[in-house]
Order: structure tokens, then C-alpha cells, then sequence
């Protein structure tokens, strides 16, 4: 079993890419690994609560964030100079925050690294 | 060493870039286990990209590679999806395959590169 930090940083509703992102992370957990997740630059508005995005084109799949530990998945950070450029907005969880050093030492820690 | 390599950005972004790096690991005698084609780099495994004949073309190059090294190019059953990518416009050497072949490959592999 390797552990794996996968770092999202896309807004959530710009592309597809942040949706793709969570199920990735979800499928990778399903395999017994270790997953952690960092919310890094634009990807920290996807923990944003409240976010109302209009239903008939976007889902709100950003709710599954909130289940993330029924996946396995408890280790989540946040980057926080990322937060503090969007104004601190409130999150939907309690995620572990990281300055740049302790990014770092995360990036150190796991055996594979995924940008999403 | 064992290498898995990870591309998550299409055909048109960084161009050559991906393909030149894993050239340079196979000259230098490493083993690439599997390519994986992820998110936007399912787009690279289209075979109807027709680039103009002065621009390379990426798609056909990883075809091309992937042959003649014999490596494995997986191109991720649901990017491809989303992208309009599926058996019918596969380019050769390319195959759809699920994250749990990354993770057997991730697993077997002593780096994972993710580009």
C-alpha cells in the first residue's frame, strides 16, 4: 500500500477537472490506499459552504466532501496563504491547515504526488 | 528503475514535452511499467487528431513509441469518456483501463511521474 497526496487545484465549477479529481481520490481509496488530499490556489473554493451553483448545469458535487471519511479519507489539508487570497470564505469541513513549509514536509511524506 | 508516468494534460499542451521526457528515460535504460492518460491527456489517445503537416503530432508519436519500446499506454476509462474516446477512435497502442490498473502499476513502480 503506497500513500498518495493528491493536490486539487482547480476551481470547482471552471472544468470538469474538479469533479474528475474527487472521483479520482474516491477510486484510489477504494483500492486500500492511503489517500490525503491538499486544496491548493483556486482549489480551495471547492470546500466552500453555501456555493448554490445553478442545478439545471452544475451538480453540486462538492457535498461529497463532507463523506469523505466514510472513503478512508481523513487526512485534508488546505493551503493556507491559498485561503487567505480568497478572503478566508467558510468551509464545509474542519480541514488541517498547511503553510508552505509544512506543504513541503507533506510533499515529503507521501510516496506519490498527483497534481489535479 | 521502474517507472510509471502520469499524463494529465492534452495533446496540444507542452507539446513534445511528455514524450521527450519518457524518450530521454528509455535512453538512459530506465523501465517505463505503464503510461497512464488521464483527465485531458485522454484526448492524446484520439485517432482523428490530424495535425497540419508542419506541427507534430503527438498522438501518433506516443503510438510510435509505445511500439516500438513495447510499452503499455492506458488511457483512463472514464477521462476517455467524457472526451469521446472509446474503442472505435482508439489510436494504436493505446488501451482503456481502470484507476485500479494505475494503482497496481503505482504499486509495482519505484517512482511515479506525474507530468
Amino acid at each position: 500500500m503506497k500513500k498518495y497526496l493528491i493536490i486539487m487545484q482547480h476551481s470547482p465549477y471552471e472544468s470538469s477537472l474538479a469533479l474528475e479529481g474527487l472521483e479520482f481520490a474516491l477510486a484510489i481509496a477504494a483500492f486500500n490506499q492511503e489517500v490525503s488530499l491538499l486544496f491548493k490556489g483556486p482549489g480551495v473554493l471547492q470546500l466552500m459552504n453555501n456555493q448554490n451553483p445553478d442545478p439545471m448545469m452544475y451538480k453540486e458535487f462538492t457535498k461529497a466532501y463532507t463523506g469523505l471519511s466514510l472513503f478512508g479519507i481523513t487526512d485534508v489539508y488546505v493551503c493556507q496563504s491559498s485561503l487567505a487570497a480568497y478572503n478566508n470564505p467558510n468551509l464545509m469541513l474542519q480541514p488541517q491547515f498547511a503553510d508552505a513549509l509544512q506543504i513541503s514536509t507533506l510533499i515529503k511524506n507521501h510516496d506519490i504526488v498527483l497534481n489535479v | 528503475m521502474l517507472l510509471t508516468v502520469i499524463v494529465s494534460h492534452d495533446h496540444l499542451t507542452n507539446v513534445n514535452d511528455s514524450l521527450a521526457l519518457v524518450q530521454a528515460l528509455i535512453n538512459e535504460r530506465h523501465t517505463i511499467n505503464t503510461v497512464f492518460f488521464l483527465f485531458n491527456g485522454a484526448y492524446t489517445a484520439n485517432a482523428f487528431i490530424d495535425m497540419p503537416t508542419d506541427e507534430p503530432n503527438i498522438s501518433q508519436l506516443w503510438s510510435e513509441l509505445a511500439l516500438t519500446h513495447q510499452i503499455r499506454l492506458v488511457v483512463c476509462s472514464a477521462s476517455a469518456a467524457r472526451r469521446g474516446i472509446c474503442v472505435t477512435n482508439l489510436a494504436p497502442g493505446f488501451n482503456l483501463g481502470s484507476i485500479g490498473e494505475l494503482v497496481a502499476s503505482c504499486d509495482e513502480s519505484e517512482r511515479v511521474l506525474d507530468l
